[in-house]
């Protein structure tokens, strides 16, 4: 049975070696040296002819066996080896994951382009559409049609800038109710936001550019109780449901009766003397509204006797600044982009 | 306007607290911007009597006075006022003032000696001598010892125990213009009663009319005049309680005569002017225009220009005043002025508007007039006027006054009905109700079952139809009685339309590919189109003119955005960003003609600009593709050329058809350079109407191919200013339908192709929806892409 030792002797050697195998190459020169065409297994094989007819059949199968059992040990060492191999790897890749991450670049929207999307949405939840109307406008639709004739004492508080006697930069939105007046059938539900322009010079608290939203209501049996309760929806989406509206006559000459809209203070409810939102009044001054002043309707093509109507306006860039703390209107303009990548 | 809580207590019984009656002012529709206390800093100021006074022992110049403050014992306080003597009543500073410049009194130690406040004067409590007399002398404040009890608050002494409300009168309601009109307004609202100013005055014998005759020549810009004439009149300074309420209305004290007729002005709304008669030349007084070239020096000494449009009051030589707005130096009154002519009269708002802004002169009186001044205004302010004279003693009224042009004024009736009010109102408010708050805002009003009959005031000219009437009723009931409803009726949609959608989604993308958005004025600067160093007959330069700009820089309407971008890039440069992508969308304004007649065009752009080392041509480029793409934005395509602001070398066109839609490049050298710009700024501007216009509407997602491509690569050598889009566009003509993409991956210069050549490489993907392409089929296309290529642009295999 000598070579029966010999194959047992190779095997113990083959097996000792794969363990030892330190890598992929190493294993793969062992399977050559020992299953490999000139190697050990092959020779032992090639001894059988040695051995007698009833020994051979045997041995053939034990050395088929012990092939076997080499090819799986060799296997299983490639595979720890592997695995071996793949966690020191993942192992060296470690990184500090504390490093900085590398960020695509996203811009930002300005603040009053946000400002701006929030009250449309929440206008256009309550029903309303969004209209536009042109910035360089005509002292017809900008004055006449709002009950604004020439020489009105009322002109005085929107000192205007003009490009000839009858075109100038419009002062406020409103002229696109008088132009969806005209244009539209009621029932009218609409609000235009847009740039208005003033004769103001420029500092912390005025800009010749800034943003209104204009609302107008139109239809039959629209009263005042409409008019408070859509600014009282509009306040409680925007700064939730905590806060009241408080109405205080006004003038304007375009609505009659016409009111100035206060919105409680959002930040302390009115009970911080010194409030950053409200400065210790209490209370945010917001916007004007009014019902639709019926020469308004009547030159609008509208019969005040059927129809009535409500119309509100609301200053952007004061929302915007109250929203975001911002205490400097020119901030807005100026395109920091410090400032920009704040929101 | 200011008026004097106190003053304003004389013609309404509204109560001690000024803050009461103001916070019902305000919820009432009269504004108040601010209550000022006129006692501000001189709390625990006091009438003192200087009882005995004795060197300071260890000083040559301070005194040590005894004085008695009221207290029940004598205070020491120590001075060093050079007019200090005993005996002398003067103001003393106690412990615990804080005086008007900020000095608080503590108890204090001067060379040994406690002082236990301190003796002032008047320029420590902010006292001149329009207040009180003597106050500007150098040192104590010397009082009047008629005036004092000691430890009386010094404040009664000077008037200065009152509070000034500053209420902001809307432009609807002119009639409150005056101390009488927020009385007026305050017995309504506060449901209070309060006595009418006196308007009763004797006269002497002789006759106005014999003295003085008026001729109006211009009836519609003066619609009445009314003069008398005032004889032997003192004139002196007025009445310490007059002082002090024009003081403290805003007005500074002149004379008797003189305040007079401020003191009218502000309390009865009527401006009044009066003439020395010795001026009113001939005794006539013209109301007429003036005449081309006619000038008058005005009372503040400056020599004013008349034109024709304006309306003067003349004697017989020429213009004694400009009508409404302020008198002349020739005819005013002066110190020795024996006879007066007091001027009440009802000028047109609007002429006098249009003069004071000619002029750039605005006064009190013309700011009232500009407003609107009732006819019937005018008598009333005489006589309350005469009645002061005789009040004053300060002269001797004759017995009648020339009066010319209407005193009639049509009241304003309204016959309507209580629902015409209620309908815009909501919660109805019941007709005695409505009734009741009509009477007491001065109004007449009935009912007789279905109608209200309505007359309102002869001050109240805003007064048109039943809107008004709800506003007034509304208002003194309670704004904060209006009850909210819920808008009921039908159904509406709330929607953004389309093309809004559209642009909110291109500000999207820009954000987030990784652009900034920013805002800027309307306005363009003429410098700055210099500065893009545009041609003389570039469109951009054809820009609508303000009339009446803030300024240069803002005087024109912006018909490009890419100056402001510029500029934004600067500001950020400026503060060392080193990587700035900023992206606007606003409108430009384009003129349709010149001189413009109409309103231009306005459209809507979208702007980006980029300066970052890393960044060049194709970022900018690739942006509008990605923008294009997202938006479904097709057959666009790329030709070198744009404005002369770009490189010569790097600009393109985005054109669809023949039609421009974008432009993009680097700004030229000498543009960012003339902007103060160092380093490449890629730039690009898109007209976002058209991109909306060409953005595809019904999109349709095809199935996923269900058979394999077959990918190859063709690489040729070809003049280098062959633009490698044409070669695209040929290529795509030659795919046989089963071309399905083509790109340039690669673009090589060298001396391996030769000097003035290009090897360009293309990727070429093909596949057949139907079956799996062959070899043969394939080759066949690719061999005639490139035959192509051969013969339309002696491309050479490479």
């Amino acid at each position: 049975m000598a070579l029966q030792d010999t194959l047992n002797q190779m095997l113990q050697e083959a097996a000792q070696a794969v363990r030892e195998a330190r890598d992929a190459s190493g294993l793969d020169e062992l399977r050559v040296r020992f299953l490999g065409k000139k190697g050990s297994m092959t020779q032992i094989l090639r001894q059988m002819g040695s051995l007698s007819p009833e020994e051979r059949p045997v041995m053939g199968k034990l050395v088929n066996e012990k092939r076997a059992e080499l090819e799986e040990l060799m296997e299983a060492r490639r595979k720890a080896l592997v695995e071996f191999e793949k966690r020191m790897r993942l192992a060296s890749e470690k990184v500090d994951v504390t490093l900085p991450g590398k960020e695509p670049a996203v811009g930002r929207l300005h603040p009053l382009t946000l400002v701006q999307r929030r009250l449309e949405e929440i206008f256009i939840g309550m029903g309303f559409e969004v209209v536009e109307g042109p910035e360089v406008e005509l002292d017809h639709f900008n004055f006449e049609l709002l009950n604004l004739p020439k020489d009105h004492p009322a002109r005085d508080m929107q000192d205007s800038m003009y490009i000839t006697d009858n075109i100038l930069l419009r002062t406020h939105t409103s002229p696109v109710q008088a132009r969806t007046m005209l244009t539209h059938k009621p029932p009218i539900r609409v609000i235009c936001p847009g740039r208005v322009y003033r004769f103001d010079e420029v500092d912390a608290t005025h800009s010749p550019v800034f943003h209104q939203i204009e609302g107008l209501v139109i239809d039959k049996g629209i009263h005042m109780g409409h008019l408070m309760g859509t600014l009282e929806t509009f306040a409680k989406e925007l700064y939730g449901d905590g806060v009241k509206i408080r109405c205080r006559p006004s003038y304007f000459p375009f609505t009659e009766p016409s009111s100035e809209v206060d919105i409680s203070c959002y930040m302390c409810g009115g009970h911080d003397d010194h409030c950053r939102v409200c400065h210790g009044t209490g209370w945010l001054e917001v916007l004007g509204c009014g019902m639709v002043n019926p020469h308004v309707l009547e030159m609008c093509g509208i019969d005040p006797d059927v129809y009535s109507g409500f119309a509100f306006g609301v200053g952007l860039d004061r929302l915007t600044n109250i929203k975001y703390g911002i205490t400097d209107l020119r901030n807005n303009f100026e395109n920091d982009l410090r400032f920009l990548s704040q929101v | 306007m200011l008026a004097p809580y106190r003053w304003i207590k004389a013609y309404a019984d509204i109560g001690d607290s000024a803050e009461v009656f103001a916070d019902r002012m305000v919820m009432t529709g009269t504004e108040v911007e601010e209550i000022r206390d006129l006692s501000d800093g001189l709390d625990h100021v006091v009438v003192s009597h200087i009882v005995k006074m004795t060197p300071h022992p260890d000083s040559d110049h301070l005194q040590v006075c005894s004085v008695d403050a009221g207290i029940g014992r004598l205070l020491t306080i120590v001075t060093g006022a050079p007019n200090v003597f005993e005996g002398a009543w003067v103001p003393a500073a106690l412990i615990g003032a804080k005086l008007p410049n900020g000095m608080e009194i503590k108890l204090s130690r001067l060379r040994g000696v406690d002082s236990e406040g301190m003796l002032c004067s008047g320029e420590e409590l902010g006292i001149k001598d329009d207040v009180y007399p003597g106050a500007e002398v150098n040192g104590l404040l010397i009082l009047d010892e008629k005036d004092p009890v000691p430890g009386t608050p010094i404040a009664d002494v000077f008037g200065m125990n009152e509070k000034v409300l500053d209420f902001k009168i809307l432009a609807n309601r002119p009639d409150c213009m005056s101390i009488l009109g927020i009385a007026r307004e305050g017995r309504a609202v506060m449901d209070v009663g309060g006595k009418d100013p006196e308007l009763a005055f004797t006269t002497v014998p002789g006759r106005t009319s014999d003295v003085i005759s008026v001729e109006v020549r211009d009836t519609e810009k003066c619609r009445r005049y009314m003069g008398q004439v005032v004889r032997n009149v003192k004139i002196g300074p007025s009445p310490r309680w007059m002082r002090e309420r024009l003081i403290a209305a805003g007005q500074r004290p002149i004379n008797n005569i003189v305040d007079i007729t401020n003191y009218v002005m502000l309390e009865i709304g009527q401006p009044l002017h009066a003439f020395d008669l010795r001026f009113v030349k001939g005794g006539r007084i013209v109301v007429r225009c003036a005449e081309p070239g006619e000038t008058l020096m005005t009372l503040d000494e400056k020599e004013r220009e008349l034109t024709d449009s304006m309306l003067v009051i003349c004697n017989e030589e020429g213009p004694m005043a400009v009508a409404g707005v302020m008198g002349g130096e020739n005819s005013g009154i002066m110190d020795d002025t024996v006879d007066v002519v007091f001027e009440a009269a009802t000028f047109d708002s609007t002429s006098i508007r249009r003069t004071s802004r000619t002029l750039g002169l605005r006064t009190e009186s013309s700011s009232r007039f500009e407003k609107g001044v009732g006819v019937d205004m005018a008598e009333l302010g005489l006589r309350r006027a005469l009645a002061l004279v005789c009040e004053l003693g300060c002269g001797e009224v004759l017995s009648d006054w020339v009066d010319e042009g209407t005193s009639e004024t049509e009241p304003v009736k309204l016959h309507i009905t209580p629902f015409q009010v209620n309908r815009l109102l909501g919660r109805e408010i019941p007709v005695d109700t409505m009734i009741s708050i009509l009477r007491r805002l001065h109004f007449e009003a009935s009912f007789d079952g279905e109608y209200m009959d309505i007359t309102a005031p002869s001050f109240r000219r805003d007064i048109v139809g039943p809107a008004d009437i709800a506003e007034e009723v509304q208002r003194i009931h309670g704004y904060d009685k209006i009850a909210i409803e819920p808008i009921n009726g039908r159904m509406h949609r709330g929607h953004l339309t389309e093309v809004q959608k559209d642009r909110y989604q291109i500000k999207d993308l820009m954000a987030g590919m990784g652009y900034f958005e920013t805002l800027n004025y309307s306005f363009m600067s003429p410098a700055a189109l210099d500065r893009l160093h545009l041609e003389a007959d570039s469109p951009l330069r054809q820009a609508v003119r303000i009339r009446n700009p803030l300024g240069e820089d803002y005087s024109l309407l912006r018909t490009t955005l890419v100056p402001t971008l510029l500029n934004n890039v600067l500001t950020n440069q400026n503060h060392r960003a080193s990587v700035i992508r900023l992206f606007e969308m606003s409108k430009v304004f384009i003129p349709k003609a010149f001189p413009l007649t109409e309103q231009p065009d306005e459209r809507l752009k979208l702007c980006f600009g980029i300066l970052d080392p890393k960044a060049d041509f194709f970022e900018g480029k690739g942006v509008l593709e990605a923008l294009f793409s997202a938006l479904h934005v097709e057959g666009v395509r790329f030709t070198a050329g744009g404005p002369s602001y770009y490189h010569p070398g790097r600009k393109a066109l985005a054109l669809i058809g023949d039609e421009v839609i974008a432009e993009v490049g680097e700004i030229h050298p000498d543009v960012a350079d003339a902007f103060g710009i160092s380093g490449r700024v890629i730039c690009a501007e898109a007209d976002v109407e058209k991109i909306i216009s060409h953005m595809k509407e019904d999109l349709s997602i095809r199935p996923l191919p269900r058979y394999p491509s077959v990918k190859l690569d063709l690489a040729v050598t070809v003049d280098d200013e062959i633009p490698a889009g044409a070669m695209l566009e040929r290529i795509a003509l030659s795919g046989d339908g089963i071309l399905e993409t083509c790109d340039v991956f690669d673009v090589y210069r060298g001396a391996q192709v030769g000097e003035g050549k290009k090897s360009i490489a293309f990727s070429l993907e093909f596949r057949a929806q139907d079956h799996t392409l062959t070899d043969e089929e394939v080759n066949g296309v690719y061999d005639r892409i490139l035959a192509d290529l051969m013969s339309s642009f002696g491309a050479v295999r490479r």
